[in-house]
This record gives C-alpha cells, structure tokens and sequence, in this order.
C-alpha cells in the first residue's frame, strides 16, 4: 500500500512537472510568434510601422524578410537611444519654456514685457565673394540644373554663365527656338531673403554669350546675333542691346 | 480737314500699339505656374477682406498709410485653423490676429516682438467665415509679407531648398520665421554632392562648393531660429539633405560613397534640442540624375558607423501600369538604366526610408508599383508619408496641391492593396517663394 502510494506520488509530482514543461514550451513558443521588440514601445511612426509589418507577415503564416528582421535589429537598438534621449529632450523644453516666460516675450502687450535691446538682424544677402565672381563658357549641366532649377535646364541651350555679387545669370537661346535670346537672372535681394528668378526672352535676337566684367561686375558684357555686342545691368536688371560704353 | 487729323490721330495709335506690342514681347515670359496669389486692396477692414485658399500662400504689404490687411476664411468645426505670418521686413513689426465670424471678437493673436515670425493654432468649434488681421505694430514697408493657412486636412511640414547656407542670420530666419509650428520632418536640401580639390562637399544652390562642415553649421543655425520662435512648440525631425545629381567632379563610385559617409559624419555630428527631436540624412535620388551604383554608393557611404536613418525624397520613373509581376524591371535613361531593385535598395534597405514625391497621379501609381513589386520579391517597403510642392510646377501647369497628393497616394495605394497609414506630410515651395 505504502509502495503504491509512493508510486502515485511519484507519477503525480512528474505529471506536474511534464505539464508545467509543456506550459513553458508553449509559452516561449508563443512569444517567438509575437512581435519582437514588445517590451520596448516604439518612440517613433517608422519602427512602430516595421514592427505591425513584421507581424503583418506573422499573421499569414509568411516569412518575414530578412531586409525587414535587419532594420528591426537596427531600429531596436536606435529606439533604446531615443528612449535614453526623450528625458534629455523634457528637460532642455522646460528649460527653454522658462526661458521664454522671464523674458515674456510671447505678447508684447502683456504686463511686464520687457522689449529685448539687442536690434533684429539685418535682412538681406552678402555679396558674393570676389573669388567667386566669373564668368563661365558651358557651364557643366548638372550644376545649372541644382543652381538654376528643372525648368531652367530643359528649356535654355545655354552658353555661358556669369555669377556676380548679388546674381547668378544664364545666357542662351530658348530650346525651340535659337532666334530667341534667354537670359535668367537669379537675384539675391540686399534688402530681404527673397530669391528672385526671372526669365527674360529676346525674340529676334539669337544666341547670347557672357564676355565680361565691367564697372566692378555691375555690367556684364556679352555678344548676341552675328557677334553684336551687348551689356546686361544688373543694378536695373535688364539688357541692354548696345555696345557698353 | 477732318480726314487729316483723323489719319493723323490712326497713324499716332498704329505708333502706341506697335510700341505696346513691342514692350509686350519683353515681357517675362511664364515658363513655370506658381501657387502664389497677392493681396487685393483695399482690404483694410473686415467687411472689405480678401478670401484666402486653404494652404495657398498669400502675399502682402503694409506700407505707409495701410494699418491693416483683413482676410477672410471659411473653416468647418472640428478643425484646427494653422495661421503663419512670415517674411516680416526687418525693420516692421507685424502681428497676426483671429477674429470670430462676426469680425469684432478676438480669437486668439500672435504678436511677437520686431520681426519674428508669427503663428496660431486654434481649435474651431462652429462652421463658419473666419477672420484674420494682419496688423502694423510699427513699420511701413512694402516689402512682402506671406500669409499661409491650413484649415483642414493633414498637416504639412515646409521643407526649403537652401538658398545660402553660409549666411548664418538667413539660416536662422529659415527656422525662425519660414519654419512652420506643424510637427514633422522638415527637410533642408543643400545641393548635389562635389568635390573641390580634396574636400567632398556640396555644390550648393547658391552657386559655389561648400565643405559638410558648412552644412552642419547652416542647420545649427536653423535649429537656433527654430526654438528662437517663442511660439514654436512642435516637434520636427531635420532631414539634411542632397540631390543625386551627377557632375563632373565626382567620377568614381568610390567618390559617391565618399559624399554618403561625409553627409553621415556631418548628421551624426548635430545634436537635437528640445522642439528639434532628431537630426537625419536625406537623399534626393532621382533615377533620371545619375546611375543606380554611383546613387547606391552614396547610401553605401552613408551606411558605415553608428546607425542613423537617411530619407529618400526623390522620384520613380518607373512604369505607371503594373510591373510587380515582372522579375525586375529596368527603365532606362539617357546614359543609364535603373531596375525595381535599385529604386528599393535607395529607399528602404539598411539605413534607408522613403518620403517619395508625389507631385502628380503618375507619381502614385509608381510609387505603388513599386511597393506591390516588393511584396512580391521578398522586399519589405514602406513609406515615411509623402512629399508634394502644393501646387507649384516646372511646367505651365500645376503639380498636385498637398491635399490632393496626399488623398491621390493614399487612395491609389489602398485600391491596389498596399494602403498603409501616410505619417508625415512636407513640401517644398518654389524656390522663390520660400
């Protein structure tokens, strides 16, 4: 009796053991099923994004492609950074939010507003460098492109380029058509940060090429047509047909 | 007697009218649409106020003798009106103000002192016309100011094309003043990489090489202006940008991954600050601009050291009809052909996202092709929102507004399976209206 009843013990205490066995397998089983990274909440729209794909894949039973598991792994270890950093990111806003109630500058109509000393800064652009002030014949295309913009590279057969304190010119011919002049002019204004593009089309009188400076690059010098000579003004913004006198 | 001075008066008016048709010729001819309009007077009270469009930009002025330039806007409850005032001249200070339907009762104002830009965020209850005052504190100039609302649908961010990074006070104004409160990712784009001499830097928008030292200073200035805005309390993520485009100076692929691993020295060297979450790379990847290897160098550059994310805001100009199907379809350009696999390796593998352009329908249907194509080849592609131009176009005809690129792309890409939530939202204006 007293051997049958070990027996029972024995065999009871492993069906216990076998069963919590099980339950441990079947738990870790379902935590590989679920998205990795769950204890860590993702601080940003991207890694939250990954993680919902990755368990998007899960859900239909497909594989998760490795590019997708590797910016996980990545993005796992960047969001610990984040995290690390979001405290950091509290406390210099409240320190910058102190800042601005002292001085209260928020409504200058508030009692106790105190109008800073200091004046505003000027607007308006430096003049360009004199090193950087030229001429250039066929200016390489991708140049024109970032400087002047899509538009501008698509429609001028250019020739010639001038950069002078406060512009950047382009000369040629309209694409379609070589009997008509072009000149853009980006302006930079002395006065305000606007940038100002304008295009300017001389029907008639054919291909315009950059020659010179003039009056300290004020005047820019260029031949048009059959190699009539012209000038482009930059303190008026305009060109001039003439011979520059 | 008559017939004479009649002959007379015709022969002076062929003279006028030749002039005219002359002058006419001159003029500047359109050769890009803008989405800019301009303040009518006089709108100096409110019953007199000009309408404003949802999220186009307005320009205006207060010169002597104009205390005031009233508008008006309708806006549904359950919104959040978005009202900026930049571009204040230096010497004025203009303050901006939000009035109830029936014009006299104040809202909320926004009244910083000198020239810093102004902005409001108020929660609209009642469908109704709004008004809003753009006040002279003190200066006349007529000089223009810009007036933008956003008065439903998602936010945008607005992004710049750097004009000229060495200028530290217009850097700072940029975050200041043009900067918008609206929380993002807001990309600075600098120019194409370039070397000079021995230094792989940028060949800048304003014309000349700048070293990745010069950026990085151009977007701590950015970030000083942003949080110099008291009213500036969103969250934004800088991406710092370049364009793929391929010049002269850079004629191996080992040069491109040498601009991708100076453009992450120079993120990875600027700190985040309060508003300013985190700093980021930015690729303007265009397949049309260069080769997929000296593009995908850049990212292989980029690629090296601690990790940090880099955004592409580049195209696709793939197929508009369907070629997820196919193995891996190329489309080939003047010099070059770029297959499905390189347009994802730029834009999501390893340290690589994307905030495509969607500036047209065209745009969409690649960009969805694209994600479609990946799903089928064992891809992963996601994308961070989009990039639109809110209106403004290369051509004579407008690109997609911000809203309409967003319900287009979103729309496109849930009718073909592959809807997933937009998160972010920026754009670029035109250059001269930044």
């Amino acid at each position: 009796m007293k051997g049958r009843s070990c027996n029972m013990k024995k065999y009871r205490n492993l069906a216990i053991i076998l069963l919590i066995t099980c339950l441990l397998i079947t738990s870790g089983a379902m935590a590989a099923q679920t998205v990795s990274g769950s204890d860590d909440q993702p601080m940003t729209p991207e890694f939250a994004k990954m993680l919902m794909m990755q368990q998007d894949y899960i859900n239909k039973g497909q594989e998760v492609p490795q590019d997708l598991k590797d910016k996980i792994a990545l993005e796992t270890e960047y969001n610990k950074t984040l995290k690390a950093e979001s405290e950091k990111r509290k406390q210099e806003i409240e320190q910058l939010e102190k800042k601005r109630a002292e001085l209260e500058q928020v409504n200058k109509e508030s009692p106790g507003f105190k109008a800073p000393t200091e004046p505003s800064a000027k607007q308006g652009f430096d003049p360009r460098p004199a090193e950087l002030i030229k001429i250039t014949l066929q200016p390489e295309d991708s140049k024109v492109a970032t400087v002047f913009g899509n538009e501008v590279y698509n429609n001028i057969k250019y020739t010639s380029q001038a950069d002078t304190a406060y512009n950047l010119l382009l000369a040629g011919a309209d694409v379609k058509d070589s009997t008509i002049g072009v000149i853009v002019n980006k302006q930079y204004s002395k006065d305000s940060f606007d940038v100002i593009y304008d295009r300017q089309t001389y029907p008639g009188k054919g291909t315009i090429t950059f020659e010179s400076f003039a009056d300290s690059s004020k005047i820019v010098i260029f031949n048009y047509g059959n190699g009539e000579k012209g000038y482009y003004d930059t303190e008026n913004n305009k060109a001039v047909f003439e011979p520059y006198k | 007697m008559h017939s004479e001075r009649n002959v007379i008066y015709m022969k002076k008016l062929c003279v006028f009218l030749t002039c005219i048709l002359i002058l006419v010729s001159f003029n500047l001819a359109a050769f890009a649409y803008d989405a800019v309009t301009t303040e009518s007077e006089s709108n100096n009270t409110y019953s007199t106020a000009d309408s404003l469009t949802s999220e186009v930009t307005m320009r205006g002025a207060l010169p002597a003798g104009d205390a005031d330039d009233w508008y008006s806007v309708y806006i549904s409850s359950g919104n959040t009106a978005y009202i900026q005032l930049s571009s204040i001249p230096s010497s004025c200070d203009w303050d901006v103000y939000l009035y109830n339907t029936n014009g006299t009762t104040l809202l909320q104002g926004s009244s910083n002192f000198n020239d810093i830009g102004e902005c409001i965020n108020y929660s609209i209850t009642t469908s109704g016309t709004y008004y809003i005052k753009v006040h002279k504190s003190s200066g006349d100039s007529s000089s223009q100011y810009k007036l933008y609302v956003q008065v439903s649908g998602k936010s945008f961010t607005h992004s710049f094309y750097v004009e000229n990074p060495t200028n530290s006070t217009y850097m700072t104004q940029l975050g200041r003043d043009a900067a918008n409160n609206l929380s993002g990712l807001v990309f600075l784009s600098f120019g194409q990489g370039d070397k000079s001499g021995t230094d792989y830097g940028v060949w800048s928008f304003a014309g000349s090489h700048i070293a990745f030292s010069d950026v990085k200073t151009a977007v701590n200035n950015f970030i000083q202006g942003y949080l110099a805005n008291p009213r500036h309390n969103q969250n934004i993520e800088i991406v710092v940008g370049i364009n793929n485009y391929k010049g002269t100076s850079l004629s191996t692929t080992d040069d491109y991954k040498q601009v991708g691993a100076n453009l992450k020295t120079c993120v990875a060297g600027i700190s985040a600050n309060s508003y300013v979450d985190a700093i980021y790379g930015g690729f303007d990847a265009e397949m049309s601009w260069n080769s997929p290897d000296n593009t995908k160098a850049v990212i292989d550059g980029y690629s090296g050291g601690t990790y940090k994310r880099i955004y592409n805001f580049g195209n696709h100009l793939g197929d508009t009809t369907d070629f997820s199907g196919q193995t891996d379809p190329a489309w080939t350009f003047t010099n070059w052909s770029w297959h499905a696999s390189d347009c994802w390796y730029v834009s999501y593998s390893g340290p690589c996202f994307v905030t495509p352009e969607i500036y047209n329908t065209n745009d969409s249907l690649r960009w969805t092709w694209e994600k479609k194509w990946c799903g089928l080849h064992s891809k992963s592609l996601a994308f961070e929102g989009l990039l639109s131009t809110n209106g403004w176009s290369d051509s004579t005809g407008a690109w997609l507004y911000n809203q309409n690129s967003y319900n287009t792309f979103n729309s496109t890409l849930s009718t073909n399976g592959q809807g997933e939530t937009l998160e972010y939202g920026t754009w670029f204006a035109r250059r001269s209206q930044q």
